[in-house]
Order: C-alpha cells, then sequence, then structure tokens
C-alpha cells in the first residue's frame, strides 16, 4: 500500500477545497471578511495543517508531518469556480459511460 | 326529536366533507408546487434520461419493490401469526421484539450491515483467516448490491405488516376459528382458509406502507449505489441542475404510489370485513409440538436477530468506543428536538388522519373519497421533494408578508414560515398523513355501520357518536396511528436536513452529517439514541395491543 497520484504526467492531480465564501445579502460583510482573513492568516493556516490534516492554502504554510513525508506532487491548476459551471455536463458523461 | 336530529346532523356533514377538500388541497400543494413543474419545457434533459438511466431507474426500482414485498410478507406475517395464535417457548417477549427493528432506520442498518459484511469487515476477515485466502479467490455475497439493499429494506419494513397483521388475528372474533376448528380445520387450514383472508386488508394496509417506504427510500439505494427514482431524482437535481427534469422524474414516481394505493383500495372494495361479535373469549392458542415450536422460535428469533440484535449490537459496540467524546450537552439538546418533533407531528398527523377518516364514514361521496386519496399520496414521495415542495410556497409568501410589513411598519418580519419549525412540522403532516390515516381507516373499518346507526337512531350527531362510541373502540388503532408518526419522524432525514431552522439540530440529522463523513463509528451515537427512543413507544403499543385484547375478553 502506497500513497498514488495520479495524472503527474497530465494536467496534475485534482485538488478538493474547503471553502468559505460571503453571501451577497449578509449583514455584517466587513466582519465577515475579517474572518475569512483571519482564516486564511499564517498561523490559522498553520493549526489547520497540524489539527485536521488538511494542505494548507497558503504557499508559505508548510503542511503537517504525515502530509509532508508523502513529498511533492504536481496540483491540477483547474479554477474551481468552474466547477459548478460544468458538472451538468460532466454528470451527462458519467450516465453516457455507465458510471454509478 | 325528529326535527332536532335532522337540524343537529346536516349542516355538520357538510362541514366534514367541506374541511375534507380544504385540508386536502392544503396537504397537497407541495407535490402540486413540483408538479407545475412538468410544464417547465425539459425536453432534450428527458431525453438524455431516457437514453441513460431511465430504464435502470425503472428496472431497479420495481425490482427493490418485488423483492420488499415478498420480504416483508414472508416476515410480517409468519411472525403475526406464530406470535398471535401459536404457543411456544419466548413468545411472551417475541410479541414485542419483534417490533424493534422498527427502531433502526433503513440507511443506519445498511451502514451496520456494510461494515460487517464488507471486504475488510470482521466476517470477511474471519474467513480470510480461517482459510487463508486473499482478495479475489472466494466468492462472499456482495452487501453493496440491489439484492443487499432488499435485504435491509426488508429487516426494517416488515414490522409493518407484522404490526397490523398481528392486529387483525387478535380481533379476530375468536368463534370464527372455533367455527373453523370443529368443522374439522386443524392450524394450517384454519390460517389460509379462514384467519389469512379475514386479516386480508390489514396485511395489505401493512404491505402498501413498507412498499411506500422503499420507493420514498433514499439513504439505503444511495450507499449501495442502486439507481432508483430517488437517486435518480437527486442526480437530476443536484447533478444536472435541472429540477424540471427531476419534477418529472417525480411524477413517474407518483404514478407507482398510486398504483400501489389504488391496490390497497382495490382489496378492500371487494369485500367488508365485519365481525358480527365483540364478544371475545380467552385466547386458546395452537400447542406446538417439541419440533414446530423450535421451527418457530427460530423463524422469530432469526427475524430479530437480523433485523434488530446484530446491527444494533454493532452499534453499541461503535458507541461504547465514542461514547466519552460524544456525550455532553449539546446531545441531551438534540433529544429534546427530536422528541419535540416527531411527538407534535404525531399528534397533528392523528387529529388530521381521525378527521379525515371520520369524514369519509360520514359522507362516502367521490369528494371525500377524493380528499382523503390526495392526502395520503405524500408517504411515498422522497423527503427531499416535499420539502422542496414546501420550500417554493412557504418562501414566496413569506417575501410577499416580509415586503408588505415593510413597506407598510417599515419592520422586517423575517421567514415566519419556511424559517422556523412551521415549515418542517407540514412537511411531516404531508409526508406521514398516510401512515395515521390508513390505521385510522382500516380501524374505522372494522366498526360496523351497525354501531353508528343506533347511536344515531338513540339521538347522537356524529362528533358525539365519534367521542363516545368509536374513539374508545379504537383505541388501539389511535394509538398505533401516533406511535407509527412518532418513529417515523424521528428516523425521517431529509425534509428535516433542509427544512430545519438555522441551529437546530436533531439526531437524525446530526447521526446522517457524521455518517457522511465516514465516521460510522461516531454517527452510531446519534443512532442508537433513535433505536433508543424509538423502542419505548413501541413496547408500550405492543402492551396496550394485547391489554386490549384482554379487556374484551372478561
Amino acid at each position: 500500500m502506497g500513497v498514488f497520484w495520479p495524472n503527474q504526467q497530465g494536467r496534475g492531480t485534482h485538488v478538493n477545497i474547503s471553502g468559505a465564501a460571503v453571501i451577497k445579502s449578509a449583514k455584517h460583510p466587513e466582519a465577515a471578511l475579517k474572518l475569512l482573513e483571519f482564516l486564511v492568516n499564517a498561523e490559522s493556516q498553520a493549526w489547520y495543517a497540524k489539527t485536521n490534516g488538511e494542505y494548507p492554502v497558503r504557499d508559505d504554510v508548510p503542511p503537517g508531518e504525515l502530509l509532508a513525508s508523502w513529498g511533492e506532487f504536481k496540483k491540477d491548476g483547474l479554477n474551481l469556480g468552474q466547477l459548478g459551471r460544468f458538472n451538468p455536463e460532466a454528470v451527462r458523461i458519467m450516465d453516457r459511460a455507465g458510471w454509478k | 326529536m325528529m326535527t332536532a336530529t335532522t337540524v343537529l346532523s346536516r349542516p355538520s356533514i357538510n362541514l366534514w366533507g367541506i374541511g375534507a377538500g380544504v385540508l386536502a388541497v392544503v396537504l397537497a400543494l407541495p407535490v402540486l408546487v413540483v408538479a407545475g413543474y412538468l410544464f417547465e419545457p425539459s425536453g432534450e434533459v428527458w431525453r438524455h434520461l431516457v437514453e441513460t438511466t431511465l430504464k435502470d431507474y425503472v428496472v431497479n426500482s420495481l425490482l427493490l419493490m418485488l423483492g420488499v414485498a415478498c420480504g416483508v410478507l414472508c416476515l410480517g406475517v409468519s411472525t403475526a401469526w406464530l406470535t398471535s395464535m401459536c404457543e411456544f417457548p419466548g413468545r411472551g417477549v417475541f410479541e414485542w421484539a419483534l417490533l424493534l427493528p422498527m427502531a433502526i432506520p433503513a440507511y443506519i442498518i445498511a451502514y451496520t450491515y456494510t461494515g460487517l459484511f464488507d471486504f475488510a469487515g470482521p466476517m470477511q476477515s474471519w474467513f480470510r483467516g480461517v482459510t487463508g485466502l486473499g482478495y479475489g479467490d472466494y466468492w462472499f455475497p456482495e452487501i453493496r448490491s440491489l439484492g443487499g439493499a432488499v435485504l435491509m429494506l426488508t429487516l426494517v419494513l416488515y414490522p409493518y405488516v407484522y404490526l397490523l397483521a398481528r392486529a387483525a388475528f387478535l380481533n379476530q372474533s375468536l368463534c370464527v376459528l372455533d367455527v373453523s376448528r370443529t368443522l374439522g380445520n386443524g392450524p394450517w387450514r384454519s390460517f389460509f382458509k379462514v384467519a389469512l383472508p379475514m386479516a386480508r386488508p390489514a396485511i395489505v394496509a401493512g404491505l402498501s406502507l413498507a412498499l411506500m417506504e422503499t420507493l420514498a427510500d433514499y439513504g439505503t439505494v444511495q450507499y449501495f449505489g442502486v439507481s432508483t427514482f430517488t437517486t435518480g431524482i437527486f442526480r437530476t437535481w443536484y447533478g444536472l441542475d435541472n429540477a424540471a427534469a427531476a419534477a418529472q422524474l417525480s411524477a413517474v414516481l407518483l404514478l407507482f404510489v398510486f398504483t400501489l394505493v389504488l391496490m390497497e383500495k382495490g382489496s378492500r372494495r371487494r369485500a367488508r370485513y365485519h365481525h358480527t361479535t365483540q364478544r371475545h373469549q380467552g385466547l386458546d392458542r395452537f400447542r406446538l409440538s417439541r419440533g414446530q415450536a423450535w421451527g418457530a422460535w427460530m423463524i422469530c428469533g432469526g427475524t430479530l436477530f437480523f433485523g434488530f440484535l446484530l446491527p444494533s449490537g454493532q452499534l453499541l459496540t461503535w458507541a461504547l468506543t465514542t461514547a466519552e467524546e460524544r456525550l455532553d450537552g449539546q446531545f441531551l439538546e438534540l433529544i429534546l428536538n427530536s422528541l419535540l418533533l416527531a411527538g407534535v407531528a404525531a399528534l397533528l398527523a392523528l387529529m388530521l388522519a381521525l378527521f379525515f377518516g371520520y369524514a369519509r364514514r360520514l359522507q362516502g361521496g367521490w369528494l371525500v373519497a377524493s380528499a382523503v386519496r390526495i392526502a395520503s399520496m405524500g408517504y411515498a414521495i422522497p423527503g427531499t421533494v416535499i420539502a422542496i415542495g414546501v420550500m417554493i410556497p412557504f418562501a414566496a409568501l413569506d417575501n410577499q408578508m416580509d415586503e408588505w410589513m415593510r413597506a407598510q411598519f417599515g419592520w422586517s418580519s423575517g421567514l415566519l414560515l419556511s424559517g422556523t419549525l412551521v415549515a418542517l412540522l407540514f412537511a411531516y403532516l404531508v409526508r406521514f398523513l398516510a401512515v395515521s390515516l390508513q390505521t385510522v381507516e382500516a380501524g374505522l373499518g372494522k366498526i360496523r355501520p351497525s354501531m353508528d346507526e343506533v347511536a344515531r337512531s338513540l339521538g347522537s350527531g356524529p362528533r358525539e357518536i365519534l367521542r363516545r362510541v368509536h374513539v374508545p373502540m379504537l383505541k388501539g388503532s389511535l394509538l398505533t396511528a401516533l406511535l407509527l408518526v412518532f418513529v417515523d419522524v424521528l428516523k425521517e432525514l431529509p425534509a428535516t436536513l433542509i427544512l430545519r431552522p438555522f441551529n437546530f439540530n436533531t439526531l437524525s440529522v446530526r447521526a446522517y452529517e457524521l455518517a457522511s463523513d465516514e465516521r460510522l463509528a461516531d454517527a452510531a451515537y446519534a443512532a442508537l439514541s433513535i433505536v433508543a427512543v424509538g423502542i419505548l413507544p413501541l413496547i408500550l403499543l405492543s402492551r396496550s395491543i394485547t391489554r386490549s385484547r384482554h379487556a374484551k375478553s372478561t
């Protein structure tokens, strides 16, 4: 058993994210923005890396010990904003291919 | 006297009819909203579905129903007959214990069986350890399959048939069975020739409830990767982003439901069953020989083991390993929230069911009949579809109200309906009224019309007859209705997930959240609580059925 990074010769391994956003009708957009900024500052990201084992979103924060031991890999640079847009088409392709 | 009776009865009869009609329209609102999407053009997506996945949805849904129907009939009727009419060691325990699987949500039993029987589970690991075989060297039944889904649903849904069949067997006038015996019929012949045909309305009612649950199930088939209508609707709505096509799939699903409802009514229409006497003697159960008793014990014990003991034992094991970190103040709040929701919903559903059932008895016209039919359609509609059907009109109403309040008083009323428990309770009523209604109707059907006629001739109005004659006679059925809805609401997941107010969590939602993170062991704690809370009323229920039988016999 080992870690396998798919697509290293091609576009790179797909990366999923834990994201946060502020909705248009938010009552306190400034406060929300401050929270987001707090969540992505170096200290918080280091805490996340240590506590729940996710890759930090900042390049200047190193991942946790275990993840670091798996080494570097090529990441897919796809803009995640596109996922929602292309999802229906992807589902159709899956349907046609018989994927369940 | 004569004029007084006429004056008293006429207007109230009309009131029953009109009330039933209006209530049915309100209850049908979510379905109508969803059905309204039928007229949105979605031809291209529909064509895509027909070309690719629709056949799977239809075939799998049908096979699932067929399998579950066979399963629940075999388990439900046989255990009901054995525990009510035969005497064997342990019968008194099985009598109530056989209801226990009902407290386990189908998706939870699916998680536990997957945990037990998949490749890395204890069963296969043990097998590999003993035989020394490795992956791919041996055949083992795949639990995550259509057959597995049939098994899971059968194990938790058979109590619907058991419960109603048992009530019917116990309520059968023993004189009929005695006559059958004096005419030379043995236990088997008495069962097939007399008891079973007489219990048929109750058995078919239980079967149709179980099949409606099957059609509405999402958690189990989704987890097992079996494509049915419900997973198809989710996939079309959230995956293909096409509400219109999802609503069209729902409409096809509605055809299935409608067929079931017609089947159930049709089974009852051909004959009416009234017992000629309400006098019962003490039950003289069939004495079983040693071999027969062993067989009876195996049937009841096996059902109980696989339907309850095994899965809840696994849950308990998981829960014990996580108890320390899961037991906190939040947990108490989860329990209180769940009890509150389930209790209020069950009570409201019972009141509505009594109203509909009685309106129908008073007024057999097409208006009331179709009102009742419409009101009981919600049961087979997936909770998600109902939730969205509730959300759309309620949110629109809330926004209009809010706008008006702001314009008039400069004050925002917020989300009065869609942001509170009102929306959720309404969705529960739409979804679970059929459970109450079928039980109440089956109970009312067993009371001879001559009882009403006697009471009427003695000068009682319809409401007084309901209060003083029917409700006391129906006590068993009413309790059954109350508790069936209570447990169903406790287990309900998708509608709760979508419609709950912010920061309002229930046990089922918490169990789902943890399980969908693959934290099965952590989810076990909330799941086990659902089971535990669901068990107590089931015991009471079983007791009351037996007691009402005893009360009659003395």
